[in-house]
């Protein structure tokens, strides 16, 4: 955490607006939050979304990753999730699902994923960001350290599986994952192989 | 909890009153947060929730997901913010199957709704004015062709529901999309749409109920 390393002087009588909501004849100042590297907090510009969706499982599979490998840009991982739904009859199974940062390589294989913007005003991708998403065959990736997050989702069809299950969301876990130039983070399941098929989204934000 | 340690004095002139909160001796400003574009936040205030009607989950045709809502803004000059979107799944008959079904948010770019129902958006609070009609909202309600639209790009959001009735979480109103990541934006001619199938497609026990909540601004 950092705090701020600066501080204005402010002379009433000239300079900018306020901006104010009067309510009950009191004036109300209005602000507008930002976090630590200045960006406005739910501003959606700049932000994006993808998602591999409906993915055959396999044992280890990379499903998702995303990789900046910009040498100034700097990526927020804002959210990743998994969400699983069966096909067949199924007893007894739990999949886990890992949130692992990758190696320096960028990742490879799969499809390259054209990330949707939640503003269109928003300028295209750069073209050194990519997320890749599973076609048959995983994405090629090399996770490195401790998982950051993991979920366990029960195929078992008389159990309540479904939904959608966040591995990151920065408003749950109070920040982003940040990814400066090559870095990368990969959505991995583990080693079984199970049944039925699996999504995996990401939802990021690109500052200079 | 620490109490501020310190204090400065304001000497009143005139002007405006600032509204504050006393609390040991001491004045804290009160403060009321917005976003980006200026929208004061937690203000229902110009909030409008469209939502469609129940219907039982049909099989996909040709090859591509059942369009089942969507949301377009063809206005000129007003922007739409699409803050959440949220589904509940209920069911009309036993089903002991293992298909499950997915739902599914998009962009799109277009709009060719032959079929289907239209929504008439319900205010949040009912002092501000009518809905402009360059905003529209409608649903599959079954009972004609199925309509279509342009997707615009790949998926934003994907929620899956278990359709076994044995399983549980079924009834609860799910965010397809929340107040947990950015509003998306929609300009003139653009749209978000929400599509849904089963894998197996067989499955028609489940009903569906979606509700978008957006802003005009």
């Amino acid at each position: 955490m950092t705090l701020p390393n600066d501080s204005i002087l402010v002379t009433p009588g000239s300079g900018a607006t306020v901006a104010t909501h009067a309510v009950s004849s009191k004036e109300y100042q209005v602000v507008v939050l930002a976090d630590a590297a200045g960006q406005l907090i739910d501003d959606p510009v700049g932000v994006y979304a993808t998602a591999g969706l409906a993915m055959a499982k396999a044992a280890s599979r990379n499903y998702l990753t995303l990789f900046n490998g910009d040498a100034s840009l700097v990526v927020d991982v804002l959210g990743v999730y998994v969400s699983q739904e069966a096909t067949a009859a199924v007893t007894g199974l739990v999949r886990g699902y890992r949130l692992f940062r990758t190696t320096s390589t960028a990742p490879t294989g799969g499809t390259l994923q054209t990330p949707a913007k939640l503003d269109t005003t928003t300028g295209a991708l750069d073209a050194d960001i990519a997320a890749r998403v599973s076609s048959g065959s995983g994405v090629t990736a090399t996770a490195s350290g401790d998982a950051l997050a993991a979920v366990g989702i029960g195929e078992e069809e008389t159990g309540g599986a479904g939904g959608r299950h966040w591995l990151w969301n920065w408003k749950i876990e109070g920040v982003p994952i940040v990814l400066r130039q090559n870095e990368g983070v990969v959505v991995q399941q583990d080693a079984t192989a199970g049944t039925g098929l699996v999504s995996s989204g990401v939802i990021f934000r690109v500052r200079a | 909890m620490t109490l501020p340690n310190d204090s400065i004095l304001v000497t009143p002139g005139s002007g405006a009153t600032l509204a504050s909160h006393a609390v040991s001796s001491k004045e804290y400003e009160a403060w009321l947060k917005s976003d980006g574009a200026g929208s004061l936040d937690v203000e229902p205030y110009g909030i409008w929730v469209a939502k469609s009607g129940t219907r039982y989950k049909d099989t996909a045709t040709g090859g591509r997901d059942n369009e089942r809502m969507y949301l377009f803004n063809n206005d000129a000059s007003l922007i739409v913010e699409v803050l959440s979107v949220v589904v509940a799944e209920s069911f009309g008959s036993d089903f002991a199957g293992s298909d499950d079904w997915h739902t599914t948010l998009y962009r799109i770019s277009a709009l060719d709704w032959t079929g289907g129902t239209s929504i008439t958006p319900v205010k949040a609070d009912s002092s501000f004015g009518s809905l402009d009609a360059d905003i529209a909202s409608g649903w599959y309600d079954g009972n004609s062709s199925p309509p279509t639209f342009t997707l615009d790009g790949g998926a934003l959001s994907r929620l899956v529901f278990r359709s076994a009735h044995r399983g549980t979480l079924h009834h609860l109103l799910r965010p397809l999309w929340g107040r947990d990541m950015p509003p998306i934006i929609l300009r003139q001619g653009e749209g978000v749409g929400i599509e849904d199938a089963g894998a197996g497609l067989t499955n028609t026990s489940n009903l569906y109920e979606y509700a978008i909540i957006f802003r005009v601004r």
